[in-house]
């Protein structure tokens, strides 16, 4: 048994298996929607959020003078898991994630490293219990923590009219589910054994079901998207473009914006539609197993699109939004192959 | 002096077709034709190269045209009404002829 300097490593036995899961559940993601270093960026987020966390729960209780019961039993999932959940949003409104498989790998991940901490921060608590109870202790813990935040993740990615501007309204729906979860955890509604058992077991088919709800979703888009992307490309190149319904609308809006903003429009239809189908080609490579080929004239496309984006200006992009979806998936899409 | 212009003209490719214009007017060009038949994509930054171009060169009596315009390169320069600022001719040779 650890004992003394090594004490603290008491807590590693239950948190590696949920380390291992979050690395399995990488290996489930066939479209490699998340990066290893995204993993890694999200843990240490998680770390981050604990030791902030930690920090406050110490120091409650000394502004306060009635019982500490209802802070540790809601006041501080609520926390917690805001302080977790705070990585998901950022990386959803930043379009860094597009969809609920790696909106769930990521919160999983923070989640995971939150518990990292904690487990090591509370570990004098459980200083004489077995070895297997502290084992299931953190990896009950672990599990619940990556769960909650997961779920932030895959309800605000799932959520109908996710693209409308991902207002931080449009992620309390999942956030309040988390800390239901938490605190629920925290009141000890089931034993702990039982408690730890009902993530352990639920939660991993909870992923089973988003992964293949997300990987279904994952394929009609880029079938969808795909589609509509040669179809402009097509008809942009054939000199077709003006006699379309597409094309329609362009004229019509083209009264309310300077020549110059309109042609400008028209370019960001051709750019976007070529980089949105350039995209779904490298992504359909990486979930065939082969690397995309290199692309030199990538960073130039990205670069003009830029530009064009500051040419018609906000008004202008809300304009061709019927034509040019900058959806958060099609942000999340240009953000990936500008990593490339 | 025909020019063939090819691939795109965008916000950083247009600087490398508008020094190569000024550097052709710089030794005594007054007279270019810009075949513009392999050129897939223009954005208001390739426009703006061509305007300013025109506009030196009519400021010395001279005139750059356009041939071979088509597909999108052709609806831009429409939408953004600057088609009226050039002649446009179908070929290269049409384009020399235009200028006799």
């Amino acid at each position: 048994m650890l004992s003394g300097v090594w004490f603290p490593l008491r807590f590693v036995p239950g948190v590696l298996p949920v380390f291992a899961f979050l690395f399995a559940l990488q290996g489930l993601d066939s479209w490699q929607l998340v990066r290893r270093r995204t993993v890694l960026q999200s843990v240490a987020w998680g770390c981050l959020a604990a030791g902030i966390s930690y920090g406050i729960n110490q120091e409650v209780p000394g502004w306060m003078e009635s019982p500490l019961d209802w802070y540790a039993r809601l006041g501080a999932p609520a926390l917690e898991e805001i302080c977790k959940a705070a990585w998901v949003v950022f990386m959803v409104r930043t379009a860094r994630v597009g969809f609920m498989v790696d909106a769930a790998i990521c919160g999983f991940a923070a989640g995971a490293g939150f518990a990292l901490v904690e487990n090591a921060a509370y570990m004098h608590h459980y200083a004489g219990s077995p070895m297997p109870i502290l084992v299931l202790r953190g990896f009950g813990t672990a599990m619940m923590h990556g769960g909650t935040t997961a779920i932030v993740g895959v309800v605000s990615a799932g959520l109908p009219g996710r693209d409308l501007g991902h207002r931080i309204r449009s992620f309390l729906p999942g956030l309040a589910l988390a800390i239901a979860i938490h605190a629920s955890y925290n009141m000890a509604v089931l034993s702990p054994l039982e408690s730890s058992l009902a993530v352990i077991v639920g939660l991993p088919m909870v992923f089973v079901g988003v992964f293949a709800v997300g990987e279904r979703s994952m394929q009609r888009w880029m079938g969808r998207k795909l589609d509509k992307d040669i179809e402009l490309l097509d008809m942009i190149a054939s000199g077709r473009f003006f006699d379309s319904t597409h094309g329609e609308y362009l004229k019509a809006i083209a009264k309310s914006f300077p020549p110059r903003v309109v042609g400008d429009m028209l370019c960001t239809v051709q750019v976007a539609s070529e980089l949105s189908a350039r995209a779904k080609g490298i992504m359909i490579m990486q979930a065939a197993g082969l690397p995309p080929s290199p692309d030199p004239s990538l960073a130039e496309q990205l670069q003009e699109l830029r530009y064009l984006e500051k040419s018609i200006g906000v008004a202008g992009r809300r304009a061709l939004a019927p034509l040019v979806s900058l959806t958060s998936r099609d942000l999340w899409e240009i953000r990936k192959l500008s990593e490339l | 002096m025909v020019l063939r212009v090819d691939g795109r003209m965008d916000a950083v490719s247009c600087n490398t077709f508008g020094e190569a214009c000024d550097r052709a007017i710089k030794e005594g060009v007054l007279w270019l034709v810009a075949d513009l038949g392999a050129l897939r994509y223009i954005s208001s930054a390739g426009i703006g190269t061509l305007v300013r171009l025109a506009i030196t060169l009519r400021q010395k009596n001279g005139e750059i045209v356009l041939c071979g315009v088509n597909g999108l390169v052709r609806d831009v320069l429409q939408v953004t009404r600057t088609h009226a600022l050039f002649r446009v001719f179908e070929s290269p040779e049409e384009a020399v002829e235009g200028f006799r």
